[in-house]
């Protein structure tokens, strides 16, 4: 096609050297050049019919027959308005919904996240008995950082929380302690400014902070002399180095400033206080992630000789992720199959646009016939339709590409949380990309229907006066066909739309171990770095505050925990610690469980059940015997034929020098990780005797009689009396965070079931359509029974019999289908079984009867057919 | 089943295969050739000769290059592709066959019925 001028003047030449040679030999022959050249044109005959053959013949005429195709199909196109209407319609819907999913799978999966080589960076675990995934510990982080040869540079995060205060309101930031060398190994510069080096992560130099965008646009105005001005973070001074850029998130979105980690020798050497929030490392050139876990495995093995006590069982073993998959690991399974649902839809909406142009096919069969017999090839016939089917697919893929933009503003929620800074949901390349295949392939799809058609036409079809036999049920099996597909398709969807929302109705209804209503849960994180602050002072601000709390009318019991039930969104915040029973260790060596530090009074606000023994009480100070309680499933691991009471262990390895405490009561389980999480094994300590490495009581838990309305106000203005620096924060009524918990799922429930909804509707349609060409097609044969008596009845019965058929076969095929699709979709359940019957069945009973609804227009208008008409038509 | 009526449309190209095979040729000496070895009885249309050698080349029968003729002027001359020779051996007896028949039928006398 390109070389069409250099073809275009050879065929010129070669046509005038022809005239050219009989011209010279009519001279020959006796004639004057004039007469011999007038008489070689003659003898050629039609110069420019000729040319204009030879160019067809040369092919050159395929851009112009393109045009006139486009031209023509136009025109039909524009005639059946209707027709045409529905069918980009149907194409936007498919498109549209497949292409929204695909930019969202592409923003959360594919497109690299903001950091340099994002691919090679990978997050480090722990994993012990009970904690398959744990967060590092510093000691671990030490040996990963010197011990191993795979990475090209390992770094830290501390999530911490810090007060800022002096310029305004005081807030609660969310302070990131970092190695210093995590700057260069994300590669990542500042907005303004510097980030901080090695030298500044020593004690005497680390006070020196970076702040994010957000929190200096919103908290400074974008003050671009803050550079070198020092800020209050818990009372202390720290310079600002730098500031970050807007679209760099480390490691949460909601992290807000950035400080030297400093790790004292001590804290490297530390391997059982498993506190950090992150580690995060680049993997050498050539390296796999298979082979850096290969070296950590044998790292493991030579720290567990190296540091347990126990021989033998389960040791602490460290592996790596990709850190896209720490970030979208939630996500995953959901975004997954949202992504098959809307394919599904597309497969759907090519089923309809196909049977559409099928049924079609038979109003254009005197036009069909004409343009054979005035010489159009089966060929041409075929592109032509192949043209018009291109040209709805490209109506309905621009159409759905509006609908796509539309909805991305709805579909960020499906972003995971920590990437909602780092990646942008647009349309961009690879999403037109895509979109661009979706148009092929979907023309592929419904085009070819009619275009096989088109090519087994036989002229005799048409010249007979009545409808062929033969032809007409070949064109009716593919109806059904897709009607069988379309119902399968749907029920799949259906059935995966219920069940989830059987999953999250079932953990909505689950008991998660405490009485949630009437509870509000506020932060109140102490104006100090958690660890290292005077125990007395820390014991006499909690007093007072509860003093205060409990005076409040209304409130019922109040009291502090280091972490509020569900609150610890990500895995692993609470942080574990050792666990060594004493006289019933268990095989598998030390184990580690969850810990927290409560305020007597904890489980009766939140009304979690004592099943032996007692509560903490004023008397387990810290010159009592150090005392603990914990929760049924470690009372049950561990002494499961006696009574947890009076039982004694140890934090650390049994040869520790740390005292044996007592368990003095064993209360219910609660589910602090997650609803739809089992509950782990759990330690309770007083707050007078948690001293040291425990965790801090930061979380206040207040019941109150009433409503909680103004509740909260009420808490921050009371501890702003107290302390004006006391900054409040995450203030949420307990049944909020409860469904805060299960909101991911209820999102996904709702989506799937709109887009069953959706495919529901499309194939209700579908099948309307295929069965009213069915029976218009045997008009003649529904007239003839008719006249020979069969009733209104009889005939109804015999339609709506066919399509109750067609929808049984496809129903099998579907339930056949869901017992893969719930191999799949199992991940994602909970308290339900893929192949629970109850949804099962009403999924089929809901297909049934839109199905039987759709066949029951046709099937009325079937009974409607005059006989006289129908017999007359022949 | 192929409908051969398209790709040897009338036997136009019939001659042209044979009138190739005996040597390449350019467009006007396929011309002149035909009416050589028909010894003047068959006339064609000078003009539709084109599009018959294009569609021929296009469908594997004949492959054109460009030569020098005999009076050192530039032409594309055609000669018969593989293809096109099996294709020319078809017809030929195809044709036969066909002239057989109707020679039979053509000379039945009333007393053979």
């Amino acid at each position: 096609m390109f070389r069409r001028p250099q073809v275009e003047s050879e065929m010129e030449e070669e046509l005038q050297a022809h005239l050219r040679r009989r011209a010279d030999d009519l001279e020959r022959l006796g004639l004057s050049r004039a007469e011999a050249e007038r008489q070689a044109r003659i003898e050629f005959g039609g110069y420019q019919g000729y040319k204009e053959e030879s160019r067809e013949a040369l092919g050159l005429r395929f851009v112009g027959k393109l045009i006139a195709d486009v031209r023509f199909g136009f025109r039909q196109l524009r005639r059946n308005f209707g027709f045409t209407a529905v069918a980009v319609i149907t194409l936007a819907l498919g498109s549209g919904a497949t292409t929204a999913m695909f930019s969202v799978v592409n923003a959360v999966f594919l497109n690299p996240l903001p950091y340099r080589q994002s691919d090679r960076l990978v997050s480090f675990f722990s994993s012990s008995a009970g904690f398959p995934r744990n967060l590092p510990a510093p000691g671990s982080y030490a040996y990963w950082r010197t011990e191993t040869n795979l990475f090209d540079g390992v770094a830290a995060d501390d999530s911490r929380s810090y007060t800022l205060t002096g310029a305004g309101e005081p807030e609660q930031l969310e302070v990131e302690a970092v190695s210093p060398g995590l700057f260069p190994l994300l590669g990542v510069s500042p907005q303004l400014g510097r980030v901080f080096g090695p030298a500044e992560d020593k004690p005497g130099a680390d006070h020196v902070v970076l702040i994010s965008y957000r929190l200096w646009q919103g908290r400074f105005g974008g003050d671009r002399t803050l550079v070198g001005r020092n800020i209050l973070l818990n009372g202390d001074k720290y310079t600002v180095v730098g500031v970050m850029r807007g679209d760099f998130s480390f490691p949460f979105s909601t992290s807000q400033a950035w400080i030297p980690i400093n790790l004292s020798p001590d804290q490297l050497r530390d391997h059982a206080d498993h506190y950090l929030n992150e580690v995060v490392g680049r993997l050498r050139p050539g390296v796999t992630v298979q082979m850096a876990n290969a070296e950590l495995l044998l790292l493991s093995q030579q720290l567990a000789l190296a540091y347990q006590a126990t021989k033998g069982g389960d040791i602490e073993r460290f592996f790596v992720e990709p850190l896209r998959a720490t970030y979208t690991r939630n996500a995953r399974g959901g975004l997954l199959l949202l992504m098959a649902a809307v394919t599904f839809i597309l497969l759907i909406a090519c089923a309809n646009v196909a049977s559409l142009l099928l049924s079609r096919m038979e109003q254009r069969q005197h036009e069909m016939a004409t343009r054979i017999a005035l010489g159009a090839s089966r060929g041409q016939i075929f592109g032509q339709l192949l043209t018009e089917s291109a040209m709805l697919a490209v109506g309905g893929c621009a159409l759905g590409v509006v609908l796509a933009e539309r909805s991305l503003g709805f579909l960020k929620v499906l972003i995971p949380g920590d990437l909602i800074h780092s990646v942008a949901l647009t349309l961009d390349l690879r999403v037109l990309a895509f979109l661009v295949v979706v148009l092929l392939v979907s023309t592929v799809l419904f085009g070819s229907a009619p275009g096989m058609r088109a090519w087994q036409f036989d002229l005799s079809d048409t010249l007979k006066q009545g409808p062929a036999r033969t032809s007409s049920l070949r064109r009716a099996r593919l109806g059904e066909l897709f009607v069988v597909a379309e119902i399968a398709l749907s029920l799949t969807l259906v059935v995966g739309g219920g069940l989830l929302l059987k999953t999250f109705w079932k953990l909505r209804s689950l008991d998660p171990g405490f009485r949630a209503e009437h509870v509000m849960a506020l932060s109140l994180a102490t104006p100090t770095e958690q660890r290292f602050v005077d125990f007395n002072r820390r014991m006499a601000l909690f007093d007072r505050i509860l003093a205060g709390v409990r005076a409040l009318p209304g409130v019922k019991a109040a009291a502090f925990t280091s972490a509020v039930p569900l609150a610890s969104a990500a895995e692993g915040t609470i942080g574990t610690l050792p666990f060594a029973p004493k006289g019933a260790l268990p095989k598998d060596g030390v184990a580690h469980v969850n810990d927290r530090v409560i305020t007597p009074g904890y489980f009766e606000t939140l009304q979690i059940p004592l099943h032996q023994g007692r509560f903490f009480d004023e008397n387990d100070g810290p010159n009592a015997p150090p005392v603990a309680i914990v929760n049924e499933t470690l009372a049950r691991t561990y002494w499961p034929n006696d009574n947890a009471t009076g039982k004694q262990f140890k934090v650390g390895p049994v040869a520790a020098p740390v005292p044996w405490m007592q368990i003095v009561g064993v209360v219910g389980d609660v589910r602090q990780m997650g609803l739809d999480q089992p509950p782990r094994q759990e330690m309770y300590f007083p707050y007078r005797q948690a001293n040291g490495n425990y965790m801090v009581p930061r979380d206040l838990v207040v019941r109150t009689s009433g409503t909680l309305a103004g509740l909260g106000d009420t808490l921050r203005r009371l501890a702003w009396s107290l302390d004006p620096n006391q900054p409040v924060s995450n203030v949420m009524a307990m049944s909020e965070l409860v469904d805060h918990d299960i909101a991911p799922r209820r999102l996904r429930a709702l989506l799937l079931s709109g887009l069953a909804g959706l495919a529901l509707t499309l194939a209700c349609v579908g099948i309307y359509g295929v069965m009213t060409y069915m029976v218009a097609q045997r008009r003649r044969e529904i007239g003839t029974r008719a006249a020979l008596g069969a009733t209104p009845l009889d005939i109804l019965r015999s339609v709506l019999g066919r399509g109750a058929r067609l929808t049984l076969l496809g129903v099998g095929i579907g339930l056949a289908g869901t017992v893969v699709s719930g191999r799949l979709i199992g991940g994602l359940l909970f308290g339900v079984k893929p192949d629970d019957p109850l949804t099962l069945a009403a999924a089929v009973i809901l297909l049934g009867a839109v199905a039987l609804l759709a066949c029951y227009i046709p099937a009325h208008r079937a009974t409607k057919i005059d006989p006289m008409v129908a017999l007359r038509s022949e | 089943m192929e409908n051969r009526a398209q790709i040897l449309p009338g036997t136009l190209d019939l001659l042209i295969l044979k009138a190739v095979a005996l040597g390449p040729l350019h467009g006007y000496g396929v011309l002149l050739r035909i009416g050589q070895i028909s010894r003047g009885a068959l006339q064609i249309e000078q003009g539709a000769l084109y599009p018959a050698l294009y569609r021929l080349v296009r469908g594997g029968l004949l492959k054109a290059k460009w030569g020098v003729s005999d009076n050192n002027q530039r032409a594309k001359f055609y000669e018969l592709t593989a293809a096109g020779r099996k294709r020319l051996q078809q017809e030929i007896e195809g044709w036969d066959r066909l002239v057989a028949a109707i020679g039979t039928v053509l000379s039945t006398r009333p007393d053979e019925i």
